[in-house]
C-alpha cells in the first residue's frame, strides 16, 4: 500500500532507488554514449580538456609567473590536480543541467529524480579513468614512483565523488526553479578553479588558515591526489577533517533539500 | 467482492498561474521598477513553490473522492483543463496533491506520453531498454520481451540504428511497443491514444482492449467517447476540478455530451440567409431539427430517429400546384456528401401550395457514425432549381445502439447498417 499525500518528506527513499538500479545503469550508458556521439575524436575529448589546461598552466604559471611547484616538474604538478578537477567540474556541470534537460522524465512519468544528477556524475567516470591513464604515462615519463602511497588516493576519490554529487544536486534543484543557475554555472566553476590549488600549491596559504581554506573539499582532494602520486606534503589532518565535514554537510543538506523540493518539480519545471 | 485498489480522500491541487503586478505611472517609478526587476522576478519564481497571498492560484482539483476497485476499467472524461490529467499525475506520483491523500495498492504503470526519455543518439534497442526502465520495468523483464517488442514495433531492420535516423512514425511505433509490454497491476493512461495515424490509434485501442480483458485495473483519459463507452466499466466526468458524475458509461457519456454540445441552434430562420442559389421562385423560410418525440435537438445517437421540419414559401405564383422536389443533403466535416435524399426518389409526390408549405422529413434510423454533420437544402420545381441553402444546420452523432443490442464494437465506422446472418 502506497500513500500519496502532501506531507513533506526529508529522507530519500533508498529502498526505491534500489528498485530502479537498472534505470540508473541505462541513464549512465546514455550519458556516456550520447556525449561523444557523432564526434570525430570521440572520447579523445576526455584527454584534450585536462591536457590543454596543463599546457596553458605550465606556460603561464610555470614558465612566466614561475609559481613554485614543490620542486616537481610543473606539468605533472598541475596535471595531477587537473585529473580530479576535470571530473568535478564536468560532473557538477552535467548534473546541474540534468533535471532541466530531461523535463519529460520529470513531468510525464515518475522516477526517483535523484537518478538524473547521480547518473550524470557516474557517467563522467569514463573520462576520469582516461585522464588517469594519461597521469600514469606522465609519471612514467618523469620517472616518479609513488609506491604504496598510491592507495591513499581511494578515500580522496570518495571525497571527490561526494563533493561533486552534493554540489551538483543542490544546483540542479535550484536550476529547476531558477534558470539563472545554468548561466552562472560556467562562471562559478571558473572562479572555483582558481580558488582551488590547481595552478599553485596550498603551501602558499599560511599554515594557520589552511583548515579554513580546506572548507572547499576540492582543496583536500587535490592535495590528496598530489600526496598519493607525487609524495608532496601540504596535507594535514585538520585539512582532511575540515573538507570531510564540509562535504558531508553539503551532502546531507543537498539530499534533504532535493527530497523536500522534488514534489514540486513537475509543477515548476 | 473485489478489493479497493485506489482510494482518495479530499484530493485537491492548487497551481500558481501568475502574479498581480502593479504598474508604475511615473518615470521615477518606472526606473525603480526596472531596478527592482530581479527582485520581482525572484519573488515570482519563488512563488511557484512558496505561496504568498499576492499570487493568483487556481484549483485544478477540488476535494476528489474516488474509490476504485480491482479490475475496474475507469474512463475519465471532461473538457480541456478540467483537471483530468492532474488527477492522473497525482495518482502516478508525478506531482503531489496540495491537500488530501490517496492510497494505492499495487504496482502502478503510467503512460502519459509514449517514448519518454527517448534519446536520439541511442539505437532503437538501447532506447527500448532506457524507455522500459523509465516506465518501471527492470532489465530482466525487458530481456524476456525484447523480441516481442521489436516484432510488434515493425522496425526490426533498424533496431540497431540511432533513433535520430527514424521517421517520426517509426519512433512512435517503437515507443508504443515498449509501453505495450508494460505489465503493471494498475495502468494509468492519458490521451496518448490520440497521437499517431489511424492505424496506430487502432493498435493502441486494440492493446487497451487486451489490457482490459486481462483483468487489470485501468484508468484512462480520452476524448474518444466511442472508445470510452466500449472499453470502460465505469466513467468519471470531471469539470473544473470536481467530479460531476460517476457511474454507468452510457449515461455519464450521454449526459456529458449533451451538456457540452455547442451545437444548440435547432430552430433556424432561413429567410435572412443571403448566400443562396436558384432562381428565387421558392424560398426556404425555416428549418427545425428534432428527435422522435419532436423535441428540438442537435445531438443524436446512432440509430435514433431524426426529424426535419422544412418550411418554404412560393414566391412566383405561376409555380403553384406544380411538382416540388426537395433535396436534403448531409455533408461530413470534410464537406463530402455522405447522404442525399429527395422526395421523388423516395416515391412521394409533393405539390407546391400557396403561401407557406411545411414538410416533415424523417430518417427513421440514423446510419451515420460518430461525427459532426451539416445539412443543406435544395428546392426544385418544374425541373428548375428554385432555391438552395448550404450548410445551414449542424448536428452531431454520438455512439448509440443501432441494432438494439447495446453499444457495439470499438472501431470507428462511418456508417451503420442492418445485416442478416444465417448459418446454412
Amino acid at each position: 500500500m502506497q500513500k500519496i499525500s502532501s506531507n513533506q518528506k526529508f529522507i530519500p527513499n533508498f529502498k526505491e532507488l534500489l528498485q530502479y538500479k537498472d534505470l540508473l545503469y541505462f541513464l549512465v550508458l546514455k550519458d556516456i554514449k550520447s556525449r561523444y556521439a557523432q564526434s570525430i575524436i570521440g572520447v579523445g575529448w576526455a584527454i584534450i580538456q585536462p591536457v590543454f589546461f596543463m599546457i596553458i598552466f605550465t606556460i603561464i604559471f610555470g614558465r612566466l609567473a614561475k609559481i613554485e611547484s614543490e620542486g616537481l616538474p610543473y606539468a605533472i604538478f598541475s596535471f595531477c590536480a587537473l585529473v580530479p578537477w576535470t571530473f568535478f567540474a564536468n560532473g557538477v556541470t552535467d548534473s546541474t543541467n540534468s533535471l532541466t534537460s530531461n523535463i519529460g522524465m520529470i513531468t510525464k512519468i515518475y522516477i526517483p529524480r535523484i537518478l538524473l544528477p547521480l547518473s550524470a556524475i557516474i557517467g563522467k567516470s569514463i573520462d576520469f579513468l582516461i585522464a588517469f591513464i594519461i597521469l600514469i604515462i606522465l609519471l612514467i615519463y618523469y620517472q616518479i614512483n609513488p609506491g604504496i602511497k598510491v592507495l591513499y588516493v581511494f578515500p580522496f576519490i570518495l571525497l571527490l565523488s561526494i563533493s561533486a554529487l552534493s554540489v551538483g544536486t543542490i544546483l540542479t534543484t535550484l536550476a529547476v526553479q531558477y534558470r539563472d543557475i545554468k548561466y552562472a554555472l560556467p562562471f562559478g566553476i571558473q572562479i572555483l578553479m582558481y580558488a582551488s590549488p590547481i595552478a599553485f600549491s596550498s603551501s602558499m596559504i599560511p599554515e594557520n588558515y589552511r583548515f579554513i581554506y580546506a572548507i572547499n573539499p576540492m582543496v583536500s582532494v587535490i592535495e590528496g591526489f598530489r600526496y598519493s602520486f607525487l609524495g608532496t606534503g601540504v596535507l594535514s589532518v585538520e585539512m582532511i577533517i575540515s573538507s570531510s565535514l564540509s562535504s558531508v554537510f553539503i551532502l546531507v543538506l543537498s539530499l534533504i533539500y532535493f527530497t523536500k523540493t522534488e514534489k514540486s518539480f513537475a509543477d515548476v519545471a | 467482492m473485489n478489493e479497493t485498489v485506489i482510494n482518495t480522500t479530499n484530493i485537491s491541487k492548487r497551481y500558481v498561474i501568475g502574479n498581480k503586478n502593479s504598474k508604475p505611472n511615473t518615470l521615477a517609478g518606472e526606473i525603480i521598477n526596472f531596478l527592482n526587476t530581479p527582485i520581482r522576478n525572484f519573488k515570482k519564481l519563488r512563488s511557484l513553490t512558496n505561496n504568498k497571498n499576492n499570487t493568483t492560484t487556481i484549483w485544478a482539483l477540488k476535494n476528489i473522492n474516488v474509490q476504485i476497485k480491482e479490475k475496474e476499467i475507469i474512463g475519465i472524461i471532461g473538457s480541456n483543463g478540467s483537471g483530468k490529467s492532474t488527477l492522473l499525475k497525482i495518482l502516478s506520483k508525478i506531482t503531489t496533491p496540495t491537500s488530501g491523500e490517496a492510497f494505492i495498492k499495487g504496482k502502478v504503470g503510467s503512460l502519459l506520453e509514449v517514448g519518454t526519455g527517448f534519446h536520439d543518439e541511442l539505437t532503437g534497442r538501447e532506447n527500448i531498454y532506457l524507455n522500459g526502465t523509465i516506465l518501471g520495468m527492470n532489465k530482466k523483464q525487458i530481456n524476456n520481451n525484447i523480441d516481442n517488442i521489436i516484432n510488434f514495433s515493425g522496425v526490426k531492420e533498424f533496431i540497431d540504428t540511432p533513433v535520430k535516423r527514424y521517421s517520426s512514425g517509426m519512433r512512435v511505433r517503437l515507443a508504443f511497443s515498449v509501453a505495450a509490454y508494460l505489465e503493471p497491476e494498475i495502468l494509468i493512461i492519458d490521451e496518448v491514444l490520440a497521437v499517431g495515424d489511424a492505424s496506430f490509434q487502432k493498435k493502441c485501442l486494440g492493446k487497451m482492449d487486451d489490457v482490459a480483458k486481462s483483468g487489470r485495473t485501468v484508468l484512462f483519459v480520452s476524448h474518444n467517447m466511442e472508445a470510452i463507452m466500449s472499453l470502460c466499466t465505469r466513467v468519471i466526468w470531471i469539470d473544473k476540478g470536481e467530479i460531476i458524475r460517476d457511474g454507468n458509461p452510457t449515461s455519464v457519456v450521454n449526459e456529458y455530451l449533451e451538456t457540452t454540445s455547442t451545437l444548440s441552434n435547432t430552430n433556424i430562420n432561413l429567410e435572412k440567409i443571403s448566400q443562396r442559389g436558384g432562381d428565387g421562385s421558392i424560398k426556404f423560410t425555416n428549418l427545425k431539427i428534432m428527435n422522435s418525440k419532436m423535441i428540438e435537438k442537435s445531438q443524436f445517437n446512432v440509430g435514433e430517429k431524426l426529424n426535419l421540419l422544412i418550411s418554404l414559401k412560393s414566391i412566383e405564383k405561376g409555380l403553384i400546384n406544380s411538382n416540388l422536389a426537395i433535396k436534403v443533403i448531409i455533408k461530413n466535416q470534410n464537406n463530402s456528401n455522405v447522404l442525399n435524399f429527395n422526395n421523388e426518389s423516395a416515391g412521394k409526390q409533393i405539390n407546391l401550395l400557396e403561401g407557406t408549405n411545411n414538410i416533415l422529413f424523417t430518417i427513421p434510423k440514423l446510419p451515420l457514425g460518430q461525427g459532426i454533420y451539416s445539412i443543406s437544402l435544395e428546392a426544385w420545381a418544374n425541373g428548375g432549381k428554385s432555391d438552395t441553402v448550404g450548410n445551414i444546420c449542424v448536428f452531431e452523432t454520438i455512439p448509440g445502439d443501432f441494432n438494439g443490442l447495446g453499444i457495439p464494437n470499438l472501431d470507428h465506422t462511418l456508417f451503420y447498417a442492418n445485416s442478416i446472418w444465417e448459418q446454412e
